[in-house]
Order: C-alpha cells, then sequence, then structure tokens
C-alpha cells in the first residue's frame, strides 16, 4: 500500500468528527416563513447541506461578525433564536419584544436591533445578555432595519407612516425622521456609509438617502409592471446595489455612482430577500412564492442556479 | 351658503359630540351657531366627520377615522401638521349637508362621509358649493357619473365595481352566466340592474327571467334584498351581513345555500399587512374592521398624506395632490390612485361566500373570503374612462 492510500481512513475520520461547517462553504441561511424552518446552502455547491427547523413564522434572518452565530426572528415567538454555524443547532433564545420581524447585528456583534412591528418600536437588545437596552419609539409599522457600517446610525423603516427613523447608537434615540415613499421594506447601506438605499413597496420607488443630510437625495422609479420592491443589498465594492422586486419577479441593478437603475434580472417568483457573498460574485435571492433561491452571477448579470428551500423562503444571510 | 336657524337645524339634524376631541364645530352646532374659523388652531388641520345618528354604521365610521388619525397623526406631526378629527352626526341629508358646510366654514380641510339615506347626494351639493368630499358610505354610480363633481372623492366602492368584481369571478370560475336581477324599483334597484346588465353583456353571458337564472341578484333597498333573502330561507344570513357593517349581499346561486358578494374590506383579510392593521383595530376597538371602518380610515389617511407630501393647507390643495395620482398604501397589496375622470379609488374587492352557519364564530364572520378581484389592472372593474359620463379631467 503506497502511503497516501494508508492516510485516506484517517482523513475520512476526521472529515466525518469535524463541525459540519468545516466541510466547505461559506453556507448561506435562507428563513422559511410557512416551513418554521432555515435552508443552509453550500455556496460552493449550491447545494442544500442541511435543514433546521427554528421556531415559528422566522422572517428576519443575519449573522454575527465572527460568523458564529445566525439569527433568526421567530415573529410568533416574539424571540430571536440563535443557531451555531458549527453545529447548526439552536443554542439560544432572546426575548424580542412583541412581534420582531427585522433585525441588524451592530459591527462589533455585540447588539441586535429589532423592528417590533405592531409595538411601533426598535428594541436594542444586548446580545451577551440578553437584555433589552431601549425600547425606541419609531413610525408606525416598523420593518426594515439596517445599522451604518461604523455602527453609529440605524434606520428603522416604518410601512404606514412611510418613514425611515434615525436611531442614534449612542444615545438610543432618533435623532431625524425621514419620509420616503410609500410602504418603505428595507434599507441598505453603501460600504463607504455615505448613502443608503430604501425600497418603498406600494410607491415602487428607490430613495437614495444622502446619510450626512438625513434628507432624500433621489428617488429612482422601478420601470416595471407593479414592482413592489423590498429587498436590497449594495455590493461589497460599493459600485452597484441590487433591490428585489416582489411583484415583477426581478432584480433591479443599480449604478451607484450613476444613480440610475441600469437593468434588471428575471428570478423566480416574488423575490424578496437578497444575500451576497463576501467576494461579491453571487447574489442569493429568496423567491417566496416558487419555493426556491435564484443564485445570480453578478459579473454576468445571469442566473447560474436555482435551488429548492422551504415553504415561503423570507430572508438571505451569507457567512464569511 | 344660506344661513339655518336654530329650530329648523336642531329639526332635522342631530350634531352630537362623541368620543373624538372636543369638536368646536359640533358644538356650535348644537347651539344652531356656527362661527367661521374657530376650530382650526394656528398648526392644527381639521377634518369633519359626519356619521348617521346613531347605529353601527355610525360606530363602524368613527372608529375607523379615529384609528385613521392616529395613523396620519403619526406622520404629520412629525412635520408639525397635526390633525385633528371633528364629528357631527345627522339624521337625513339636509342635516349632512349643514354640517358639511359648518365644518367648511369653521375652516375644515375635508369633510368623511357618505351614509344614510339621502347624505352622499347632500354631500355632493356640500362639494359643488366649495366643500372637499371623501364619500366613505355611498356606492351609488350616479355620485361618479352625472352627479360627479371635482371635490367629491370616493374611497367607498362604487355599485359598478362591485358588480363587475362579482360577475367576473363567478362567470370564470363558477361559469354561470344566465343572470337574473330582482329588483324593487328603487334607485339602487335600477342601477344594480344597469350594471349587472352591462357587466353580463361584457363577460358574453345575458339577463333572463328568474327561472331560468344560474344566478340571481338581489337588487334594491336593504329592506327588500331582506324580504327577497328570506324568501330564499336565507333571511339569517342578511342578518349577520348587517351586523358587520356593509352592504347586505345582493347575490344568490339558486343550487346552493350560500350567497356570494363582495366587499371592499375583510377583517380576515391577512396578506399584504392587512393582518396587521386588522389586529390594530381590533386592538384598540375590540371589534372587526368592516369595510366602512376601512373606508373611514383610508380617507383620513388620505387626507393626512395630502398635508404633508402634498402640502395641502385647504381644499384646492387637496384636490390636486388626489388627482396627481400619488400611490395610496391600502393594505391591499396594490398601489391605490383615483381615476382622474371620476374622482373613484382604484382598489381591489373581495368576493366572499356565506359560511355555513355552524362554521360562524369566534372571530369567524359569516362570510369567508373567496378571493379578491381584478388583480393586477383595477380599471378592470367599475366604470372606464370611455362609460363614465363624469368628465372632471382627460
Amino acid at each position: 500500500m503506497t502511503r497516501p492510500a494508508r492516510l485516506l481512513p484517517l482523513v475520512l475520520l476526521l472529515a466525518v468528527a469535524a463541525p459540519a461547517a468545516a466541510l466547505a462553504g461559506p453556507f448561506v441561511y435562507v428563513s422559511n416563513e410557512r416551513s418554521n424552518n432555515v435552508t443552509i446552502i453550500d455556496s460552493a455547491t449550491d447545494t442544500v447541506v442541511a435543514t433546521v427547523p427554528v421556531g415559528d413564522r422566522p422572517r428576519g434572518i443575519g449573522l454575527s461578525p465572527d460568523g458564529r452565530s445566525v439569527y433568526v426572528a421567530v415573529g410568533e415567538e416574539d424571540a430571536i433564536v440563535v443557531l451555531d454555524t458549527a453545529t447548526r443547532k439552536l443554542v439560544g433564545k432572546i426575548a424580542a419584544g412583541s412581534d420582531p420581524e427585522a433585525f441588524a447585528v451592530s459591527p462589533d456583534g455585540a447588539r441586535l436591533y429589532v423592528s417590533n412591528e405592531d409595538a411601533n418600536a426598535a428594541s436594542v437588545i444586548d446580545i451577551k445578555t440578553g437584555k433589552v437596552l431601549a425600547s425606541v419609539p419609531v413610525g408606525v409599522e416598523p420593518e426594515g432595519v439596517a445599522v451604518s457600517p461604523d455602527g453609529k446610525l440605524v434606520y428603522v423603516t416604518a410601512e404606514t407612516t412611510h418613514t425611515v427613523s434615525v436611531i442614534d447608537t449612542a444615545s438610543l434615540k432618533v435623532i431625524a425622521t425621514i419620509l420616503v415613499g410609500s410602504r418603505p421594506r428595507e434599507a441598505a447601506f453603501t460600504p463607504d456609509g455615505a448613502r443608503a438605499y430604501v425600497t418603498s413597496e406600494i410607491g415602487g420607488v428607490i430613495s437614495v438617502i444622502d446619510v450626512a443630510r438625513n434628507a432624500v437625495a433621489a428617488t429612482l422609479k422601478i420601470d416595471r409592471p407593479g414592482p413592489k420592491p423590498k429587498g436590497v443589498i449594495v455590493h461589497p465594492n460599493g459600485k452597484t446595489a441590487y433591490v428585489a422586486n416582489g411583484g415583477s419577479n426581478d432584480l433591479a441593478v443599480i449604478d451607484v455612482e450613476a444613480g440610475q437603475i441600469t437593468g434588471y434580472i428575471p428570478v423566480g417568483r416574488r423575490p424578496w430577500g437578497l444575500g451576497l457573498t463576501a467576494d461579491g460574485r453571487k447574489l442569493y435571492v429568496a423567491n417566496g412564492v416558487s419555493d426556491n433561491i435564484s443564485v445570480v452571477d453578478t459579473e454576468s448579470g445571469k442566473v447560474i442556479g436555482t435551488v429548492r428551500a422551504g415553504k415561503g423562503p423570507w430572508g438571505v444571510a451569507v457567512g464569511r | 351658503m344660506t344661513s339655518t336657524s336654530r329650530r329648523a337645524f336642531l329639526q332635522k339634524t342631530t350634531i352630537a359630540l362623541l368620543a373624538a376631541p372636543v369638536t368646536r364645530a359640533a358644538a356650535a352646532a348644537m347651539a344652531g351657531v356656527f362661527t367661521p374659523r374657530v376650530a382650526r388652531a394656528a398648526d392644527t388641520f381639521v377634518v369633519g366627520l359626519v356619521l348617521p345618528a346613531e347605529g353601527a354604521l355610525a360606530t363602524a365610521l368613527q372608529q375607523g377615522a379615529a384609528l385613521g388619525l392616529d395613523d396620519a397623526n403619526a406622520l404629520a406631526t412629525l412635520f408639525g401638521k397635526p390633525l385633528r378629527l371633528e364629528t357631527a352626526s345627522a339624521s337625513d341629508g339636509a342635516g349632512a349637508g349643514r354640517a358639511a358646510r359648518a365644518f367648511a366654514r369653521d375652516g375644515a380641510l375635508a369633510v368623511v362621509g357618505g351614509s344614510g339615506p339621502g347624505v352622499a347626494d347632500a354631500l355632493r351639493d356640500a362639494a359643488a358649493d366649495g366643500v372637499l368630499v371623501m364619500n366613505v358610505g355611498a356606492a351609488d354610480d350616479r355620485l361618479r357619473n352625472e352627479r360627479c363633481d371635482r371635490r367629491l372623492f370616493h374611497v367607498a366602492p362604487s355599485v359598478s365595481m362591485a358588480v363587475d368584481a362579482l360577475t367576473r369571478w363567478v362567470a370564470d370560475q363558477r361559469k354561470l352566466t344566465r343572470w337574473a336581477v330582482e329588483g324593487d324599483g328603487s334607485a339602487r334597484a335600477t342601477e344594480m340592474d344597469a350594471a349587472v346588465r352591462r357587466a353580463v353583456g361584457r363577460l358574453g353571458g345575458s339577463v333572463v327571467e328568474p327561472a331560468a337564472a344560474e344566478m340571481r341578484m338581489l337588487a334594491g333597498t336593504d329592506d327588500a334584498v331582506r324580504s327577497a333573502l328570506a324568501r330564499a330561507r336565507a333571511e339569517g344570513w342578511a342578518e349577520q351581513a348587517a351586523g358587520i357593517g356593509g352592504d347586505v349581499p345582493l347575490a344568490l346561486a339558486p343550487d346552493e345555500a350560500a350567497g356570494i358578494w363582495v366587499m371592499g374590506w375583510h377583517p380576515e383579510l391577512e396578506r399584504f399587512s392587512a393582518r396587521e392593521l386588522n389586529a390594530r383595530f381590533r386592538r384598540r376597538f375590540n371589534a372587526p374592521l368592516t369595510e366602512t371602518s376601512w373606508a373611514a380610515w383610508a380617507a383620513l389617511k388620505l387626507v393626512g398624506e395630502a398635508v404633508v407630501r402634498g402640502n395641502a393647507t385647504g381644499a384646492a390643495g387637496i384636490v390636486t395632490f388626489l388627482e396627481s395620482a400619488p400611490p395610496f398604501d391600502g393594505h391591499k397589496g396594490s398601489a391605490l390612485t383615483f381615476r382622474r375622470w371620476d374622482h373613484q379609488l382604484r382598489q381591489p374587492l373581495y368576493v366572499v361566500a356565506a359560511r355555513r352557519r355552524e362554521d360562524v364564530g369566534g372571530r369567524r364572520g359569516p362570510f369567508a373570503v373567496v378571493v379578491d378581484v381584478p388583480g393586477t389592472d383595477l380599471d378592470n372593474i367599475g366604470t372606464s374612462a370611455a362609460d363614465s359620463r363624469c368628465r372632471l379631467s382627460p
């Protein structure tokens, strides 16, 4: 027997014994609103490697900066559950106020900022202790939450008041309220923190926020029939933003510098949540009605794969 | 407006202070004295609400408007433009007209109302005199046609919209094309008959004698419809329907115990954040959000958005804003806008079917939602620009 052949059984044994997440990756985590679980996809192969039950009505989903934990808002349980990415088991449950739908993790990994839809408030939660540090009044029916790259600001959209509440994370107070399009759903900052994009589902527009001025700098109209924009994400290179148009079943591609929509990419039915790999090469799109994930090659702007998810895929988080 | 004597006013109109904040216009009206410009503080915009004298409809309107005011103010106060609601109740059209004019004279931005006998026509006349009116209760097609007015906006769906939605769904899903219209000669019955004939004709069906019909449309006043339902041994259905605040149902398939009708809202809707709106209303009032309450809620929100987004400070500003077709979020999943030609709010309606009596209880009302109509093109129901006898703008 040659030397490599003699080593093979040992290598296989180590592989089996190693944590699941060490096998490949990065991994993509998808919350499935109607099947109450999270689908885990290996981005190297774009295949499903696990499905983990997480609780009642999972929607918002996000990763800790160190990649060790996935947080999932389970709105019907008024909680955010913690999924260990190594073992793929639930290891914690954080009380998150009434009806948590979406949230954001602070860049230092210490806090969760959570929208409480039926309480018209945003909860600020210390992850380590699980303690609610503050409940900040925002607009009616708060939804999307985004933290600025420097961690100093939190944007909370409110669907019924059509506003973005700007929370100062030091004082935990609203320092500005910005009127945007009708029914704002999500917000995303550019990597330099200078701009933020806010989708408005009923308005069919994207508001481009000048962060320093707390003001709408431009409004981009989505020229599609009944687009219903929801998810939004900015490429790590800061040059392109993507918007999921839940009504027209496509993505709007925004040239950040030009301030224009430059094209549309057809995906599945009711695209909702978006997630990008750290290198920005792959974009994962949760298609809520077709129960699958479209995998988009960002360089070509084409769908290069479709992955089966659970029922009602809602949010996407991508590991590093 | 002509002056109104105290006696004449109180004979025909009951002005009541309801649970809303103190209403100076209403208080003045109770005394028969309307004092111009007393209601609006420098930084507050007043909306008048004209209610029926009493009953479930008045409660539904008042509650819907109260929630709409809260939602509108959640935005408007941020911009230093708070709204205040003043209420008056009127037992007939003449009283409603006087109340509307009083509100306007006191500086109200808009008047919301339309429910009750003769009220909508009276409010329409007030609109012709310059009062901005948001109709939240009257379905009459004539108000969207020969009696339309630039200052009259219809949040409530029209007879034609309801009939189009119903006939479209029945023809498509149940393949029933032979219709009969049983009317009582009332104005409502006449409109319903015309709407059914138009709609059925468009769909390739026909109107036939009741004995040969696959679907019967009961058209007329509430009493007439109740009598017809009683003859169809469905009287319990009518009572239940009346209890949730909307019109009584009007279509029956003779081969079924259950009936079908169309509503502008339903308290069991869940999609498009309807669930959240229904829940907020129920938490506040411990009551279901009916189509009447929804219309009042929407009217207040629309006025609030005109003030904030459109910078409206008077009726003309509201007209300009609403005619610009701003996308309104009514929790119906579509951008709702007013048609330019007749000021009817485009909106999806809901085909509802009666539940079996044993299935009704708790929060399960007498009707279950079957489907929303018409889909993506909201102009597929109601009077088109080409068919309309109203020409408010091109």
